[in-house]
């Protein structure tokens, strides 16, 4: 794990980013494939646990593809009760609110992407400071025999995101860590939702880091995973 | 006629125009079209028109060439120019808008859209232009359809969308400030936006908020539009008819003029509308010959298509012809009407006015009906 006193500087982030190629190339050929999630409405907590439900059911392989495309997810606006009559989910969160396709070459959603259209919106106002998900049990990765399950803060830094950007900053850092097993069965993650990010005292495990939207020449900190109580 | 208890009611909601323009040909067309379905389903059924002010007049295009007209042409007194000039500023304004000129402030759209909506004000370029077709309807022989009339609609945005929502028929993302989607997904039909993410609900928005509160009132619903909205409106027949609605939808083609098929918004029609057309013919064949002559060119002549082109020749010969129905016009046996109206009503629910008018032109007929004509088509 790093360790950092101070702000994220760029060479760490640059670190950050090349930690995550070296991931994904070693995770398999990229072959422009992804995921899909369909939106009927939003609440993080809902969101974040249908997130981790997928990437928990994948196969292997479609896990090893979709670390392999860094991830990379699609996000449209529908109804997963009506979508689902002529394109069946993966998965649909408990309360129909979200579905998610499992990763596939792009050709493969065509239908799928020309029937709903690219999630819009804004971060509600009223978005909690924080929400807890437990990471399922179908995870991979032996849960702990002894002790109580991990703890860990994701903290994302929601400082001009708009929803869809939120969605795909969230979505990296739980599918990546789940998918390389930082992140195990009945874990418990407490999303934080912050205006800064600064580094950890006790470090991280995991650092989302992108283009600087409001400096397109620098790298940001958008997302970090902290864990705050290890395995017993 | 038939007796009161197969009488159905009937409500005819056909896509309103905006009053931005002329009444072009292919308005006159529609216009023509709307009037004798009307009044010939009139005969069979009771019969409804819903002319939207919502619909016609509290919509992104109209709410914003009206705020252009107040940026760009402050003082101007509408009441000296008349629907063709007014038409050119319409053509001046999405000219400069498509080359990317200055858009509206969405608070400005909204300040426009809630005095239309809660208080009626229309912009004074969209009551002058009104007030001309008040006298084109005349000319034309039309019915007036309500084009004074400022209801609101019976349910809210909020309502429509609360209906819609609750028979899954919806996706509502107004929460976090995204759009909201009309949802037939399931029938393969793709998502359709009907309020933009900025808020504004667009025309079908509007259709529906006048439309769902009516399902329980009326049997059946005539929907009607050109080619070029039938899309949408086939969307509106499936929502509707999900929420329990019977639903008829007709399409109609546009005219087309030079070889081509335009929408009035770029213009090309300079010359070629109604005033101009009252000026060639009206004069000349007077009032009865010219609105049953305008009708059997544009109904039976056009037909429901837009391969036809437009041509003064034909409109000539049409008018013609009316001189002749006119004057070999009979009384007609009491059961002869209805039975015509009902075999030209099947399957579609509604008195399909080219089965209708083309009757009227059949060789072997050598009179026709005199109330016919009075009720339908003078």
């Amino acid at each position: 794990m790093f360790t950092q006193d101070e702000m994220f500087t760029q060479d760490e982030l640059q670190a950050a980013l090349a930690a995550r190629t070296r991931r994904a190339g070693l995770a398999g050929e990229q072959r422009r494939a992804a995921a899909i999630a369909v939106l009927r409405s939003f609440d993080p907590a809902g969101f974040a646990a249908s997130a981790l439900e997928f990437a928990a059911v994948l196969p292997a392989a479609t896990r090893g593809l979709w670390l392999a495309n860094f991830t990379q997810t699609l996000f449209l606006a529908g109804n997963p009760g009506n979508v689902s009559v002529r394109h069946p989910p993966t998965t649909t969160a408990a309360d129909g609110s979200v579905c998610w396709y499992a990763t596939a070459p792009r050709p493969h959603y065509r239908g799928l992407c020309l029937l709903l259209r690219s999630l819009r919106g804004e971060l509600p106002g009223d978005l909690p400071d924080t929400v807890t998900v437990t990471v399922p049990a179908a995870a991979p990765g032996a849960a702990p025999t002894a002790g109580a399950p991990a703890q860990w803060r994701l903290t994302v830094d929601v400082r001009g995101l708009g929803l869809p950007q939120y969605l795909v900053h969230l979505t990296h850092t739980l599918g990546e860590a789940l998918i390389t097993g930082l992140l195990r069965p009945h874990d418990r993650i407490l999303v934080s939702h912050a205006r800064e990010l600064a580094p950890p005292a006790g470090g991280y495990a995991y650092l989302r880091v992108h283009r600087d939207t409001d400096a397109p020449e620098a790298l940001r900190a958008y997302a970090c995973l902290s864990e705050e109580r290890s395995h017993g | 006629m038939r007796t009161p208890q197969s009488r159905e009611r009937v409500l005819f909601a056909p896509v309103p125009v905006a009053p931005t323009k002329p009444l072009t040909l292919s308005h006159i067309k529609g216009l023509l079209w709307a009037d004798v379905l009307r009044r010939a389903t009139g005969l069979l059924h009771d019969v409804d028109h819903l002319h939207s002010h919502t619909v016609a007049h509290l919509n992104g295009q109209t709410l914003g060439f009206w705020s252009y007209l107040d940026r760009v042409h402050p003082g101007t007194d509408y009441d000296l120019l008349d629907e063709e000039q007014i038409g050119g500023l319409y053509v001046e304004f999405q000219r400069r808008r498509d080359a990317g000129g200055p858009v509206p402030a969405p608070e400005d759209l909204a300040a426009r859209r809630d005095a239309a909506e809660r208080h009626g004000r229309l912009h004074p370029a969209g009551e002058r232009v009104l007030a001309l077709w008040a006298r084109r309807f005349r000319e034309l022989g039309l019915r007036d359809p309500g084009l004074s009339t400022r209801r609101r609609p019976a349910a809210s945005l909020d309502e429509t969308v609360e209906a819609l929502t609750g028979h899954g028929l919806c996706v509502d993302h107004r929460p976090w400030r995204g759009p909201v989607y009309l949802d037939l997904t399931a029938r393969g039909t793709a998502l359709r936006q009907i309020v933009g993410a900025d808020g504004h609900p667009n025309y079908l928005a509007g259709t529906l908020r006048e439309l769902i509160p009516l399902i329980g009132a009326y049997d059946r619903f005539v929907l009607a539009c050109d080619r070029e909205s039938f899309a949408d409106y086939a969307l509106l027949r499936d929502v509707l008819t999900a929420l329990g609605a019977r639903v008829s939808l007709v399409g109609l083609g546009r005219v087309r003029l030079g070889g081509s098929v335009r929408t009035s918004r770029h213009g090309g029609w300079e010359g070629r509308t109604a005033a101009p057309l009252a000026r060639t013919f009206l004069d000349r064949v007077g009032p009865r010959p010219y609105r049953l002559g305008l009708r059997l060119y544009f109904i039976a002549g056009l037909g429901q298509g837009d391969r036809e082109p437009f041509r003064t020749d034909l409109l000539w010969r049409c008018m013609a012809r009316a001189h002749r129905l006119l004057e070999c016009s009979v009384p007609a046996a009491e059961h002869e009407l209805p039975e015509l109206l009902g075999r030209c009503a099947h399957p579609y629910g509604y008195v399909h006015p080219y089965r209708l008018t083309t009757g009227l032109l059949a060789t072997s007929r050598t009179t026709t009906a005199r109330p016919l004509l009075e009720e339908v088509f003078l």
